[in-house]
């Protein structure tokens, strides 16, 4: 069919038909947004006009191809729109399902919430029925006041337990706790330790502040030293005054609680008494032993002095006991070998008695002389005995030193005559007084006169002087022979106990004589030595303290039983003045025993006793 | 031919003592006052007994006695030492000097005289040391 051929009226019609139609879908399209889809419809709408019109010829070619122009160009648009329309849509369904991802997790989450809620819901009804409902309050309302409920009692009874354990570790702890203000430090709240410790009840103690409870004085810790102990959470060792007045020793740490305004301290006071006391108890144990290992010490070395001093004392017994027995030999053998000639010509004469007159006269003379020089060796051996023993008793009297010499003069006429030799007294006209025992005075000088009539040549010339000493106030004898001198190494040990001079062979004697004139003149402060050039004879000096000296050194005023411990060492211008020990005996004679040594271990009695020689 | 006995002592009377009775007795004695005047008289007499005082001057007893027994023309002689000492040390350093006897002081002249007796009277080589 053409379209010429179709009535134009059923085109109008259908032409109407169509764009009533095409209309609708387009308004359509329109309203729900697809605009794609309206421009589209349109755009084929004003196409098949425009196709129509054109094919019916009703119009004319041109505006019929400028409509389908125009509905093509419509088409393509609404392909553009389509597109775009598809795209927004591509991403408008992605962003759905991720909206859906995210609200299905949502809905999980608020269904676990939920079932919590739920939970605590039932937890608050078991624990309280729930309130009635509120008038005009909704379920939903209700139900979040009620869960508002729940959290604040739980939060409640968190606290309130935690509360509860706080203030039981508080409460029971041993070491005391108080809470501070933190500007005062007033005690807030104590503990009973605290209370128990400081012997203050916790109303008193809640009027103090810590630092109040801390002895006072110099040491006593402040605020400062506190905070300080705090920073560096090092307790402070303090001394804490009871309310008994007596004193406990403690370590105090503080912590701060809170910050701001609101901060407190909490200090723990840890009771250290018992440990101190141990501590000090400790001390004491410990100063106590050092004492000890020092006295041990001391008594250690106190000990080893003691056995240097006894190994020394040791060593000089030993040597005394040595000088005692060579003593012992050397008194043996004077002893015995006068015993011996008197025994040996008594048992002659017994037996030959027939001898002749010459010889029995000469063994009878031995015998008298033998025995004469056996009693004389035992009175000297007395005289030093007692000397030394201290027994010597000076009969102390005051004389004129000139007799005492000129009746020693006398004395030794007998034996100056056997040598023929004659004493010559110098003492001049001055009278010298002087305190002392006579007879011992005589003994010295008659001593010193018999030797050096014996030792003198025969026919010798002795010379006895008295004079002044070179000391003033002193008395000097002398006496001098022209005998063979005495070598120099031999001018001291001549005084020594049985020590005779190198020449002394052949001549009698007892090697005693001059040790005892060393011990008279010691015993009247005095001393004697000898002086001696060889081939030209010796003199032997004699100096005696004068008559006051002598007198203050014999205590003569002073009462019988006083015993000179001590006097001043008598000095001379003497070549070999003895030591100023030599100068301490006694009226009474106490010069070093000569086997005492138990008695004075100090002294030196070898110095009596020293090098006693074989003799000859 | 008569024996000769040598005395040494440094006590005057001790030797006088002893030359008389071993004089009466018949022995010829010879003298001597020290150690060495003692050598002196034992090289030159030859005696067959030396009685020896122990302590005197320039050589004692023991020295005199070592000396002796050392030499070999001397060591026949029969040495007797005096001492005034009774200790054992002494009859110790006697025998450690070869002394054949030895006396203490006080001694018995007659006994003196006894024993140099019977030492003469036995062969010289037999003479046996021995003690009193």
């Amino acid at each position: 069919v053409s379209v010429e051929d179709l009535p134009f009226a059923q085109l109008a019609q259908g032409a109407a038909v169509l764009v009533g139609v095409a209309s609708a879908i387009c308004v359509a399209a329109a309203r729900s947004g697809r605009w794609a889809a309206a421009a589209a419809t349109l755009a084929s709408g004003a196409l098949l006009v425009g196709g129509g019109l054109g094919l019916s010829g009703y119009a004319d070619d041109g505006l019929a191809a400028r409509i389908v122009l125009g509905g093509g160009l419509g088409l393509a648009a609404a392909f553009v729109l389509a597109v775009g329309e598809g795209r927004a849509k591509e991403r408008a369904r992605r962003a759905a399902v991720l909206e859906c991802e995210t609200n299905r997790r949502e809905v999980e989450r608020l269904a676990g919430a939920n079932v919590r809620l739920e939970d605590e819901l039932r937890d608050v009804r078991r624990a309280r029925p729930a309130p009635d409902k509120s008038e005009g309050e909704t379920d939903t309302q209700r139900i979040a006041r009620d869960m508002a409920e729940v959290r604040r009692r739980k939060s409640v009874e968190a606290a309130q337990s935690s509360e509860r354990r706080h203030r039981a570790v508080f409460e029971g702890a041993l070491e005391g706790m108080a809470l501070l203000e933190r500007e005062t430090l007033r005690l807030v709240n104590v503990n009973p330790s605290l209370v128990r410790m400081t012997g203050y009840d916790a109303a008193t103690l809640g009027q103090k502040s810590l630092v109040d409870l801390f002895v006072a004085g110099p040491h006593q810790p402040g605020k400062a030293d506190l905070l300080r102990s705090a920073r560096e959470g090092r307790p402070l060792a303090v001394e804490l005054l009871r309310a008994d007045g007596g004193v406990a020793y403690a370590d105090v740490s503080v912590t701060v609680i809170g910050a701001g305004a609101e901060a407190q301290l909490l200090t723990v006071v840890r009771d250290m008494s018992e440990r101190r006391l141990l501590e000090q108890e400790l001390q004491l144990h410990l100063s106590a032993l050092k004492e000890r290992e020092r006295r041990l010490e001391d008594a250690n070395r106190e000990l080893g002095e003691r056995a240097v001093a006894i190994e020394e004392m040791n060593v000089r017994l030993q040597r005394i006991q040595s000088q005692k027995d060579q003593f012992v030999q050397t008194v043996s053998h004077e002893l015995r070998t006068p015993m011996t000639s008197i025994r040996s010509f008594s048992e002659i004469l017994l037996k030959h008695g027939d001898s002749d007159e010459v010889v029995r006269r000469e063994f009878l003379e031995i015998i008298n002389k033998e025995s004469e020089r056996l009693t004389r060796l035992v009175n000297n051996l007395l005289d030093l005995a007692r000397i030394e023993s201290g027994e010597a008793r000076l009969d102390v009297a005051e004389f004129d030193v000139r007799d005492v010499v000129a009746d020693a003069v006398a004395s030794v006429s007998g034996p100056a005559a056997e040598r023929r030799a004659t004493v010559r007294r110098v003492a001049g006209d001055e009278q010298r007084t002087i305190w002392g025992d006579r007879d011992k005075i005589h003994q010295l000088v008659a001593n010193l006169l018999a030797n050096a009539v014996k030792f003198g040549p025969e026919g010798d010339e002795v010379l006895v002087e008295v004079k002044d000493a070179e000391t003033p106030g002193r008395v000097e004898i002398v006496v001098t022979d022209h005998g063979p001198g005495i070598p120099a190494g031999e001018l001291e040990s001549v005084f020594e106990r049985f020590r005779r001079g190198r020449d002394a062979q052949g001549v009698p004697g007892t090697g005693l004589g001059l040790a005892i004139c060393r011990e008279i003149a010691k015993l009247h402060g005095g001393r004697v030595w000898a002086e001696s050039e060889l081939g030209k004879g010796s003199r032997f000096r004699v100096v005696l303290p004068g008559e006051d000296e002598s007198r203050r050194f014999l205590r003569v005023d002073a009462p019988a039983s006083v015993v000179l411990e001590s006097v001043a060492p008598f000095e001379d211008a003497a070549p070999s003045a003895p030591p100023a020990d030599d100068a301490r005996w006694s009226t009474t004679g106490s010069l070093p025993p000569l086997a005492g040594a138990e008695q004075r271990p100090e002294e030196e009695p070898a110095a009596s006793l020293a090098g006693l020689p074989p003799i000859r | 031919m008569r024996e000769t006995v040598l005395v040494v002592d440094d006590e005057p009377f001790i030797l006088r003592s002893l030359t008389f009775v071993l004089e009466k007795a018949g022995f010829k004695v010879l003298q001597a006052r020290d150690g060495a005047e003692a050598l002196e008289a034992l090289r030159d007499g030859r005696p067959r007994i030396a009685i020896l005082d122990v302590m005197m001057p320039k050589k004692n007893g023991y020295e005199v006695c070592e000396i002796v027994k050392g030499d070999p023309d001397l060591r026949g002689t029969y040495v007797v030492l005096l001492t005034a000492k009774g200790q054992d040390s002494a009859k110790e350093r006697g025998v450690v000097a070869g002394a054949d006897e030895y006396m203490t002081k006080p001694f018995s002249p007659s006994r003196i005289v006894e024993r140099v007796r019977e030492v003469l009277g036995t062969p010289r080589d037999a003479t046996a040391p021995r003690t009193a």
